[in-house]
């Protein structure tokens, strides 16, 4: 997979298309353009490390649009508006929808791609974040039933004294479940343990 | 051939051509009712000539009755078409009346074909031979039949029929379709039955003439349904001239109301060349800051960025022509009347924006010599604006007032209104891409202040007490030849 990261770019005037792709080119960012969000749904990879740089005004299917109907399908891809006229309300709408940013056009180059960065970078950290989230649910299938049992009592803050009173069992049992499971899941300190418990959805038992 | 057979063919013929013509004009306009009627009766008459040119021929008593026994279904059938005619044609008529002459009519048919001897006599003793047009021709000797009244009674109920109508139609206010229609119709039928009935009565020794006079009839009708058909053509042309003339004006109305959207759209068609333009530009920026740059990349970028720019200069010279009407036409106008015609243009707009407008329009101005749709254009932006700059207020604090006066030898039309007034230095709003509109491109009041200044006048704006903005546009009256 070419590591490089891509901009999707999605706008009904090819001549934008082209002059976009050429800036963004010159900065070895890879591109792919799409005249209209119906092709751009049929056209893209969804594992790709990307932004989406999406003009608002397009006949059927506008920028909003396609910026709802992303959320709907649960993407995380970052999106930057383009717009021919400054609309306000607009803007905020769209910002609140989740947009990185909201540039007008005729857009300065250092505008755009300071843009394009930051939300490449917010890409790179979604990504990032998904993958740790998912190889702490690998480690999460190690501990054994009583390992988190032990787990959701510990994120409670509760001494291990009183974890052991409340299971029935020896002081010392806990110490070594509590050891266990915390290096099975990769964590060095409770606060770390209490994070990576809260990512991976684990109920406290209070 | 004998001059009666030329004379009667003639007569023939032309209710045949007749005939046809006005049925051609009914096959293509199916709603002509009365033009149906007319080719009918047209086509009637040649048929009664034909029987009429056969009693005239006619060698022995018998074949005399034939001819004028079979001359009724004719006369009927005209009779007929001459109802439906005038009850098309006229749209008058009462009908009782024509229900009775065509009940008569039909009775005389009845009878001619029951009776022998016919319905105009008891008996023929003889016939005798007349010269006629030089020619020889034959009218009978016998009693004349009582049962003759029953025929004449027709006609007199006809001629009735169609003199009332006609002098309805007169009261209507159609003076000349009640003469030629009715007086034509009234004057030969009254002269062909009286003809026809002195001459069956033996009161006069000449044979009956009566396609003669209907065809003179058919030809004043038939003049008279041509005019209307030119009537129609006139009128037909005039509509679209009109049509044409305000398809022309709404045009104009909307060229005057875009005026105030304008520049949104302006914005909106230019920014996107200018926007390609940009990128393509620092694109090749960048390309040629590397090494080694890859020229045939730029060089395709530069065609593109001539490409745009030549259609962002298409979007504004669109635009100018879109502003300016290639000729200008300079007419004397009362500023007054130009200002109520801007008001109607402006009605729904006003409405729209909850402002209320307060019109002070001098009356007996001195007129202007200006292009009537440039300054109905200045008048309808100043409006736009004075509303756009009162729309932060309460509806009940949106007053725009426009008013017209006499000031030396100008005349000063003023638009104020109660908005927030005008930065201190007023010259300013007149710059070019002034705007306090967030999707505005400030061209409307330079464009304005052009305008004005072609017509030798003046485009001036100052604050007004105790708030708001008043525009004065002042023009010269012009110099009228006596």
């Amino acid at each position: 997979m070419n590591t490089a990261p891509l901009v999707y770019l999605v706008d009904d005037e090819p001549g934008m298309c082209k002059a976009l792709t050429r800036l963004l080119q010159t900065e070895g960012i890879r591109v792919r353009s799409f005249s209209s969000a119906e092709e751009f749904l049929a056209g893209r990879q969804p594992g790709e490390i990307a932004c989406l740089v999406l003009d608002v005004a397009m006949p059927r299917c506008d920028g909003p649009s396609l910026q709802r109907t992303l959320a709907d399908a649960g993407s995380a891809l970052p999106i930057i508006f383009l717009t021919g006229h400054g609309d306000i309300p607009l803007a905020v709408r769209s910002v609140q929808a989740g947009a990185v940013d909201f540039l007008t056009k005729p857009v300065q180059a250092t505008v755009l791609l300071s843009a394009v960065r930051r939300a490449l970078a917010l890409a790179q950290d979604r990504a990032t974040e998904q993958a740790a989230t998912v190889a702490l649910r690998t480690r999460l299938e190690l501990l054994t039933a009583r390992e988190r049992e032990v787990l959701g009592h510990v994120i409670t803050g509760k001494p291990s004294k009183m974890i052991a009173a409340d299971l029935g069992t020896g002081l010392q049992t806990i110490k070594v479940h509590r050891m266990r499971l915390m290096e099975k899941l990769g964590v060095a300190s409770v606060p770390d343990l209490v994070r990576a418990a809260e990512r991976l959805g684990v109920r406290r038992s209070d | 051939m004998d001059m009666v057979t030329i004379v009667w063919s003639m007569v023939a013929s032309a209710c045949l051509t007749l005939g046809l013509v006005h049925g051609l004009v009914w096959w293509q306009h199916r709603e002509k009712l009365d033009r149906l009627w007319f080719a009918l009766l047209a086509v009637s008459t040649a048929w009664f000539a034909y029987f009429e040119w056969s009693s005239l021929r006619a060698m022995g008593p018998q074949s005399y009755l034939e001819g004028i026994r079979w001359m009724q279904v004719p006369t009927w059938c005209m009779f007929v078409c001459m109802v439906g005619y005038v009850l098309t044609h006229l749209r008058e008529g009462n009908r009782g009346l024509a229900g009775l002459a065509v009940g008569l009519r039909t009775l005389s048919v009845v009878l001619a074909f029951t009776l022998d001897t016919g319905v105009h006599f008891r008996e023929i003793t003889g016939l005798q031979r007349v010269m006629f047009l030089g020619t020889e021709v034959t009218l009978p000797v016998g009693s004349p039949s009582l049962l003759m009244l029953v025929p004449h009674g027709a006609l007199v109920a006809m001629l009735v029929f169609v003199v009332g109508a006609a002098i309805t139609v007169w009261r209507r206010g159609e003076h000349r379709l009640a003469v030629l229609v009715g007086g034509s119709v009234g004057f030969f039928v009254t002269l062909g039955a009286l003809q026809s009935i002195l001459g069956f009565w033996q009161v006069i020794k000449i044979p009956p003439g009566g396609s003669l006079y209907f065809l003179a009839l058919l030809f004043v009708t038939a003049f008279e349904l041509s005019m209307e058909t030119k009537r129609v053509k006139t009128l037909s042309v005039e509509l679209a001239e009109t049509r044409a003339k305000s398809r022309e004006q709404v045009a104009h109305f909307g060229r005057v109301a875009s005026l105030g959207g304008i520049s949104v759209t302006l914005a909106h068609e230019i920014n996107q060349p200018l926007g390609i333009i940009l990128s393509n530009a620092q694109a090749a920026e960048r390309m040629l800051a590397k090494d080694p740059p890859d020229l045939p990349e730029v060089r395709a970028i530069l065609a593109d960025i001539v490409r745009e720019n030549l259609r962002a200069s298409a979007v504004i010279q669109r635009t100018r022509e879109l502003l300016q009407r290639k000729e200008v036409s300079r007419e004397l106008v009362n500023l007054s009347d130009l200002a109520g015609e801007v008001f109607a243009i402006m009605r729904r707009p006003l409405q729209a924006r909850q402002v209320t407008l307060a019109a002070e329009l001098a009356a007996g101005l001195p007129l202007v010599s200006v292009d009537r749709i440039q300054l109905q254009q200045v008048l309808l932006n100043l409006m736009l604006n004075a509303c756009e700059a009162m729309a932060a207020n309460p509806p009940s604090e949106r007053r725009l007032s426009v008013a017209t006066r006499v000031e030396g030898g100008a005349v000063c039309l003023a638009v104020t209104d109660s908005g927030p007034g005008l930065p201190s230095d007023v010259e300013k709003i007149f710059a070019p891409y002034f705007t306090t509109k967030p999707q505005g491109l400030g061209m409307g009041l330079p464009i304005c202040r052009s305008i004005v200044a072609a017509h030798e006048g003046q485009l001036l704006a100052e604050s007004a007490a105790p708030r708001g903005a008043v525009f004065r546009v002042i023009l010269p009256v012009a110099a009228v030849l006596q």
